[in-house]
């Protein structure tokens, strides 16, 4: 068990070491793999609450909205001298906000389990999207909240040097910390405990577990890391908008998630990789990306339950048996 | 207590006590309502009137983990334990949970050698040790069986109810889940109910017996006493050998 | 609220109902795949969706050759059995492989068709809206209190209503509908004593569908086909599945009714939370009353 968290621990160290190298690539590209390393934080949150605990959110959108809008809101010029810029305060309110939400939020769904858990987390984003439409003096409404340049440590650069450059290795770094965060919270006995919770979660209980107060530690957790990645997304996009946050962009998550394989660490965050470049491939042909990815995933549900690394290990799994 | 599913009366108007240390097998035909009596103590399924006690404490209609907490664990008749992770995994769950580490983030769980070295004895004491690493949901089903029982005590509860611990499993097998219990009742004074179909295994280690039958106690006693009995006879007809 | 007059509360329920009304017959299908299958199918926001692409189409070019109006209003039926024969054909290739999974892994197929469906509309009809309202216009409007309301309208009211009664009378007094109920408490039992189920769910499957493609086909006329449609109209239908309780069919009339008249007051009254509101509904039946208003309760097992 444990070669194969080194083994998966090892494809991220190379993944990581190979995305230090984009310096060669065209600076186009560069800005798509940063906003991956956004989803990527994003869905390894989610895969905690989702194949790690069990629980189908159909909502996880609403955090990275939170995060998204934490940013920009604090930036917004009516604040005058209360702006703040710094990208570290940034990060640090979006993660009490989306912290505070996740409590507030978790500790009514985790009480249901499956399809009401489900259906709870999608009322609750569409009815954050209502509110963003309609709160417009301070959401901006249809229209969002532009999101300027930040400083990073304190450094200020060109909207041009950021975007392609000094940014690009900010959200790596905070990629890897909050990787390495998430790996030690599933190897813990936490971890454990979640994949008991998911597993059997009436002997999970006769063995002692308060089942809703560790769904709802998972939860939250998963929600703080989703704002984490909305908010370092957000500099990156410019602009945030009610679209960010909906039941179907819900469904991206899930579906990047399920991709990967959600029965493994990475794979989410392969998941994410696949998912949106796929999808910018794809667009450079045609419009029709949802054509794509929706028979990838009816054919991931019925043929691959495991993702991209389900088919990854078992197909290792099967040439190991050959060879002996 | 009694629990009544619409017309059914499946537990009607049943009085229990056990005292502490001692083994009691409730025995019955199909539909006696054993398993009903056992899902009422533990909180499984609500009750419609009548009150549990353990060690003195109300805890009616106890949320699992509360009751768990206390020190009582249950098996299950249909065999519930964590299919998707090692058997080794399952009993780490449980001992985690009894040593309150369960909510630890910061801590490796392989770093953790008091939990595995207290799974991997519990495992060699039901024969499992050579299947540690393999997943319960993979493992046949008399390995499940002793693994879901091994789970019960991986929590060094003071009060196990076991419902069928040795259905669909070999004799020898057999005789380990009762050693162990009749073991962990003598060193450690843990109080057993078990409900059982095998007379050999309730005669041979039972202290009391209670017979079940229609959701009522048709008779109490000592082994011997019960074997005896002819009510009980041939309401169990075909079933005493 | 008090102080609309008579009219305008008439004028508001009748748009309620309007409103209510397809979502009543998107989440009947809805509830008879969740309550008979287990399956929660997002994908029949997609098959309301084509239903009116169909709809139109053949509405189109039968006006365009001259049809009479009686025509027309066949091509709404036609419409519907064409979305009829698509169900049945993708009930053997993924449905049914759906049926002994977990529900979460039948919702993300389900969500993935519906992706895919959405794309295949927009694929074949394009993606601006498209109109056929010549039924519509044809039949004209009345007078209700001085102001025109349309008569097509009353159509939907009446079909809406022939659709619950016919299913009714479907489960209640026939055999079919005696068979249906009781595959739905035990698949085993009644294979035992002989039942197709496998015909049996394809049945059921395609009826389901095809009440969501005659929503899809009914409304045609009077607004329009769009590309989108089905996201839309699928997580209303999710709100009303809730409040009426899963898997009840009645819960669905029940429910759509509620969510159609708040949807219209929320309109008049307060045109800026309307949206929000139907979701507060949701979120606050699910925690007090997740069973919905006709659905079961459930064991603790269960939860």
């Amino acid at each position: 068990m444990s070669l194969r968290s080194e083994y998966e621990f090892g494809i991220m160290a190379l993944l990581s070491l190979m995305l230090i190298i984009p310096m060669y690539f065209p600076r186009y590209y560069v800005y798509i793999i940063a906003v991956t390393l956004c989803y990527a934080i994003y869905a390894l949150g989610y895969n905690l609450i989702f194949g790690y605990t069990g629980l189908l959110s159909f909502g996880h959108a609403l955090y990275w909205g939170v995060g998204a809008y934490t940013v920009a809101a604090f930036m917004r010029p009516e604040l005058g001298p209360f702006r703040i810029f710094s990208m570290e305060a940034l990060l640090v309110l979006s993660v009490v906000t989306s912290a505070l939400v996740a409590l507030a939020v978790g500790s009514i769904c985790v009480r249901y389990t499956r399809i009401f858990f489900g259906l709870l987390n999608l009322g609750f984003v569409m009815l954050w999207y209502s509110l963003l439409l309609k709160l417009y003096y301070i959401t901006g409404g249809t229209d969002g909240l532009p999101v300027y340049t930040p400083t990073l440590l304190g450094q200020s650069f060109t909207a041009e040097v950021f975007r392609t450059y000094t940014y690009y290795y900010y959200v790596l770094a905070i990629f890897l910390a909050t990787s390495l965060m998430m790996w030690r919270v599933v190897n813990s006995h936490f971890g454990l405990t979640l994949k008991a919770l998911r597993e059997n979660s009436l002997r999970a209980g006769f063995v002692g577990l308060d089942i809703s107060r560790y769904r709802l530690a998972s939860y939250v957790l998963s929600g703080i890391w989703g704002g984490i990645g909305g908010a370092l997304w957000a500099p990156l996009s410019g602009q945030v908008s009610p679209e960010i946050s909906t039941w179907l962009t819900s469904g991206d998550i899930v579906l990047m998630t399920i991709l990967g394989g959600m029965g493994s660490f990475i794979g989410p965050v392969i998941g994410a990789f696949v998912f949106l470049n796929l999808k910018v491939q794809i667009m450079h042909y045609t419009t029709f990306w949802q054509l794509f990815l929706g028979s990838a995933v009816i054919l991931m549900v019925l043929v691959l339950p495991g993702g991209i690394c389900g088919a990854a290990s078992s197909l290792r799994l099967r040439r190991t048996k050959t060879a002996s | 207590m009694r629990k009544y599913f619409g017309e059914v009366h499946a537990v009607d108007d049943i009085s229990l006590s056990v005292r502490q240390g001692e083994l009691v097998s409730i025995i019955g035909p199909n539909g006696s309502g054993k398993t009903t009596l056992i899902n009422l103590i533990s909180g499984l399924v609500e009750s419609d009137s009548g009150r549990v006690f353990l060690k003195g404490e109300d805890v009616t209609n106890s949320d699992p983990h509360t009751i768990s907490k206390m020190g009582l664990a249950r098996s299950f008749q249909i065999v519930n334990i964590f299919d998707g992770l090692t058997a080794l995994d399952n009993l780490r769950v449980a001992h985690s949970s009894r040593l309150g580490r369960s909510n630890n983030v910061l801590r490796n769980l392989e770093d953790d050698d008091e939990i595995k070295k207290d799974a991997v004895d519990l495992l060699s004491l039901f024969g499992l040790l050579e299947r540690a690493d393999v997943l319960a949901g993979q493992l046949p089903h008399g390995d499940r069986k002793l693994l879901d029982v091994a789970i019960c005590f991986a929590l060094r509860p003071e009060v196990v109810l076991l419902d069928e611990p040795t259905s669909g499993v070999s004799t020898s097998e057999k005789t380990r889940i009762m050693d162990q219990i009749t073991s962990a009742g003598r060193k450690d004074k843990v109080t057993a109910v078990i409900v059982e179909h095998d007379m050999d295994v309730v005669f041979s280690y039972s202290d009391r017996v209670v017979a079940m039958h229609r959701g009522r106690v048709l008779a109490e006693g000592t082994p011997e006493e019960i074997k005896a009995s002819q009510e009980v006879r041939s309401a169990i007809t075909g079933e005493i050998r | 609220m008090l102080s609309m007059g008579f009219d305008t509360i008439t004028f508001t329920i009748l748009n309620g109902l309007y409103y209510a009304f397809s979502l009543f017959l998107i989440s009947l299908g809805l509830n008879l795949l969740y309550g008979i299958l287990r399956i929660l199918n997002v994908a029949h926001g997609g098959f309301y969706a084509a239903g009116a692409f169909f709809t139109w189409y053949l509405m189109k070019n039968a006006h365009d050759a001259g049809l009479p109006l009686s025509v027309l209003f066949v091509c709404v039926f036609v419409g519907a059995l064409l979305v009829g024969v698509l169900g049945m054909i993708l009930e053997p290739l993924l449905y049914k492989r759906l049926y002994r999974k977990r529900e979460e892994y039948s919702l993300l197929a389900t969500f993935g068709l519906m992706l895919v469906l959405d794309d295949v509309l927009r694929l074949v009809f394009g993606s601006q809206p498209l109109s056929a309202g010549y039924l519509y216009a044809g039949i004209g409007s009345m007078q209700i209190f001085g102001r025109p309301f349309p008569i097509y309208n009353f159509v939907i009211y009446a079909f809406a209503i022939g659709v619950a009664l016919s299913l009714w009378l479907l489960l209640f007094k026939t055999n079919l509908g005696r068979i249906t109920r009781a595959t739905a408490q035990d698949t085993e039992m009644s294979s035992a004593l002989g039942v197709n189920t496998s015909l049996h769910y394809t049945k059921l499957f395609t009826l389901a569908i095809a009440i969501a493609g005659l929503g899809g086909a009914i409304y045609l006329p009077a607004t329009s086909a769009y590309p989108g449609m089905g996201f839309e109209a699928i997580v209303l239908s999710f709100v009303v599945m809730v409040v009426g309780g899963l898997g009840s069919l009645k819960g669905s009339l029940i429910g759509a009714v509620i969510i159609g008249l708040v949807r219209a007051f929320g309109i008049s009254l307060f045109p800026e939370f309307e949206l929000a509101a139907v979701f507060a509904i949701l979120v606050i039946v699910l925690v007090f009353r997740p069973r919905g208003l006709c659905g079961r309760k459930f064991s603790r097992e269960e939860k």
